[in-house]
């Protein structure tokens, strides 16, 4: 079988390649970056904020001074009581005489924001914060939930309830959110679930994309250098395409087992600091992950095989490409806002229609239980539209192969598709 | 026997190839020959079924062509290439296999060649390290690496230099005193006159005139007179039964004339200096046969 020669040929190419082992030992790297990214920021943004004010109420100010002074810090430290939004983050108060003070800190950079509170502040309820920079919301929500805990806490002070009373109605409410899947509750968290369906969406994507990519250019070097009038006094030109396809394939599934390998082997010496992760379960998911990988593959390559067998020039097909990224793009990045609602007529559309099933397929059973026959189903239209893109990109590639000149237009790709 | 039977194949409206026939016997050298796109690389990718014709078919001894036949072949484009980041061994190692050698046999016999072609100290070197001129010689190994039984090789000295030239033609001939039969187009005449047994005349997809080259010779050959001389070359026309071709000093007369008479008419004419009487070359037969319609036809290079 000549497919298998051209296959392992094309695999050898791919996988003893230097970027080919460089991206295979970054891509780990990067990802854990990623994952690490909100903790970054999440640090950067916990460092100490200075609030300037003009509280004509002097209640205000106090409340302010009173919840960030040192003691009470500590004291909520011990007893853990720290909401989200304020975790250790710290803010120094203090006192201005006017606006114009607080300005000149600002652009010193001694204050991060100006808080004016007008003495009518407990029946109008505004406020106005100044900030040296309107984009950090952290400090934006703390000031808020803080105001508004002052006001409420004003307001009940006024009803002469008692201390413990009036601390039982101001506790904050613990939500613990749990999946149910298949009639069993899962320990899993949103953040993790989220976690999980990125990292297997950004390798479904870049891997779709750069194997793709990677044809693109191996279709081209064959025109252009004419290897393909050799290739094809030796093969027939669908096992030609086969071998190409299947190689290259092979050569990404061969990195992602590499990439499991890495994750488990790492698993199993970090597993302790990992307790709600639930292993079994991740392999179920990292099997559907194969499956619409690799028949996703065959989908998106033949789009690059037939783009690439069309045209003369890297720059050709990047013209060509440009629009045709964006279609691909497109079921990667909206299945991150319907993320949120996996039941909904549109979640469903995109999880069966062939191009964005592989994307969404891999959200929906991620993020809410999904049933073997809906997978079995997408599934086929995945392999069947497949099929027939595998079919009619191999009748393009036996001539275009072979064409030189001006780029066909559709009605020759059409005639090509009848006779090819 | 290589047989081509009323092939066809248009492109739009253009005829590449139009009801040609030919027959290529077993273990010859075999020109097919005409000017650039008179349908030579169509009819050598009709052959070697990289394309299919509109109309007709090609048999290899009574056998349509299939991968068994294609295994037997080795082909050489007029545009080369191979991967240019691949080591050559490789790239050799996978054209064979391609053509049916398993992976031992197929290392043996690269490495054999490129032993024999001066290149086996680069055998592990990507193809984009070597020179031009080895690249040129490691296609030809692709081309024989398999030991086909058939060469097609498409203006195969096209773009090499006298070195590479004089490697090739010493190799095609080598392959003929092996039994082998070669196949090849150009539109240098006088190579394929110094190389070939039999040619085929192509012109506008239309052949021409084809057969032993000798006997094309002997049928469609006039006498000519070759003279070098001195004087208005304009002086020479109007010799009866006769048509002229100048080159400057030289000129080139095509009569059924005794050398004797011709002197006698033009030594008034000019200084003869010198002359010969010479066998008909290919071009003037191609130019006798299809005239003004092979302009970009001559002895040199185009």
């Amino acid at each position: 079988m000549k497919t298998l020669i051209i296959t392992g040929f094309e695999l050898k190419r791919v996988v003893q390649k230097k970027w080919f082992i460089i991206s295979t030992i970054l891509t780990p790297v990067f990802i854990i970056l990623y994952a690490a990214f909100p903790v970054l920021i999440g640090a950067l943004s916990q460092k100490e904020r200075t609030l300037g004010m003009i509280d004509k109420t002097g209640i205000v100010i106090q409340e302010f001074q009173k919840e960030y002074s040192n003691s009470t810090l500590e004291k909520k430290q011990k007893k853990g009581k720290f909401n989200f939004d304020e975790k250790s983050i710290k803010i120094k108060i203090q006192s201005l005489k006017n606006i114009d003070e607080g300005k000149s800190l600002i652009a010193s950079k001694k204050l991060d924001g100006i808080l004016i509170i007008e003495d009518d502040f407990f029946k109008t309820r505004k406020a106005t914060l100044y900030m040296r920079n309107v984009a950090d919301t952290v400090f934006q929500t703390m000031v808020r939930t803080r105001l508004n805990r002052i006001t409420e806490l004003y307001l009940l002070k006024k009803l002469n309830l008692e201390e413990n009373i009036l601390e039982e109605i101001l506790k904050g409410t613990n939500l613990k959110i749990l999946k149910v899947e298949k009639g069993e509750i899962k320990k899993e968290s949103m953040e993790s679930v989220f976690t999980l369906y990125m990292i297997f969406s950004m390798l479904l994507f870049f891997g779709l994309v750069g194997y793709g990519q990677i044809l693109l250019r191996r279709v081209i070097e064959d025109k252009r250098s004419r290897i393909v009038e050799v290739l094809y006094s030796s093969a027939p030109p669908y096992q030609i395409f086969m071998g190409k396809l299947l190689g290259v394939g092979i050569a990404g599934i061969l990195q992602l087992f590499f990439w499991l390998g890495l994750g488990l082997i790492g698993y199993f010496y970090a597993s302790s600091y990992f307790p709600s992760f639930n292993i079994s379960a991740f392999f179920s998911k990292f099997l559907l992950f194969l499956l619409f990988f690799f028949t996703g593959f065959f989908l998106y390559s033949t789009i690059f095989l037939t783009i690439g067998s069309i045209v003369e020039t890297e720059e050709d097909a990047q013209h060509l490409m440009g629009p045709i990224m964006m279609i691909i793009t497109l079921p990667f990045a909206i299945s991150f806002v319907l993320m949120m609602t996996p039941e909904s007529w549109l979640t469903i559309f995109f999880s069966y229609f062939p191009y964005s099933a592989p994307f969404f397929m891999m959200m929906r059973s991620i993020i809410s239980s999904i049933s073997p026959m809906e997978i079995v189903a997408s599934v086929m239209l995945v392999v069947l539209t497949s099929i027939v893109s595998v079919w009619i990109a191999s009748k393009i590639f036996r001539i275009g192969m072979l064409h030189t000149g001006k780029k066909p237009t559709i009605p020759e790709l059409i005639k090509w598709i009848r006779t090819g | 026997m290589i047989e081509i039977r009323n092939i066809s194949k248009n492109f739009d409206s253009i005829k590449a190839v139009n009801n040609l026939s030919l027959e290529i016997p077993p273990g010859v050298i075999y020109g097919i020959l005409g000017p650039n796109g008179a349908g030579k690389t169509t009819t050598l990718r009709i052959i070697l079924n990289i394309i299919e014709p509109d109309k007709g078919e090609v048999l290899f001894g009574n056998r349509k062509v299939d991968l068994g036949v294609l295994n037997r072949v080795g082909y050489l484009p007029e545009e080369r290439g191979l991967y240019q980041k691949e080591k050559a061994i490789e790239v050799l190692i996978y054209l064979a296999q391609l053509k049916g050698l398993n992976k031992r046999k197929a290392k043996e016999r690269a490495l054999e060649l490129m032993e024999k072609f001066d290149l086996a100290d680069r055998a592990y070197s990507k193809i984009e390290e070597l020179s031009k001129g080895m690249q040129q010689k490691l296609q030809f190994i692709s081309t024989l690496v398999h030991d086909p039984e058939i060469l097609i090789l498409d203006e195969p000295f096209s773009g090499l230099d006298p070195i590479n030239s004089e490697l090739l033609r010493n190799l095609i001939l080598e392959e003929k005193a092996r039994g082998k039969t070669v196949i090849f187009s150009t539109h240098i005449l006088e190579q394929a006159e110094k190389m070939c047994d039999f040619v085929a005349l192509i012109s506008k997809g239309k052949k021409v005139v084809d057969g032993k080259l000798s006997r094309i010779k002997a049928d469609y050959g006039k006498r000519t007179i070759k003279i070098e001389f001195e004087g208005d070359g304009e002086e020479l026309k109007n010799l009866p039964h006769s048509s002229l071709r100048l080159y400057g000093r030289f000129a080139e007369i095509e009569t059924d004339m005794e050398l004797n008479e011709v002197l006698k008419e033009l030594v008034d004419r000019v200084k003869i200096l010198r002359a010969e009487r010479t066998e008909p070359t290919l071009s003037q037969i191609y130019f006798t046969l299809v005239g003004g319609e092979s302009e970009n036809l001559n002895n040199n290079r185009i």
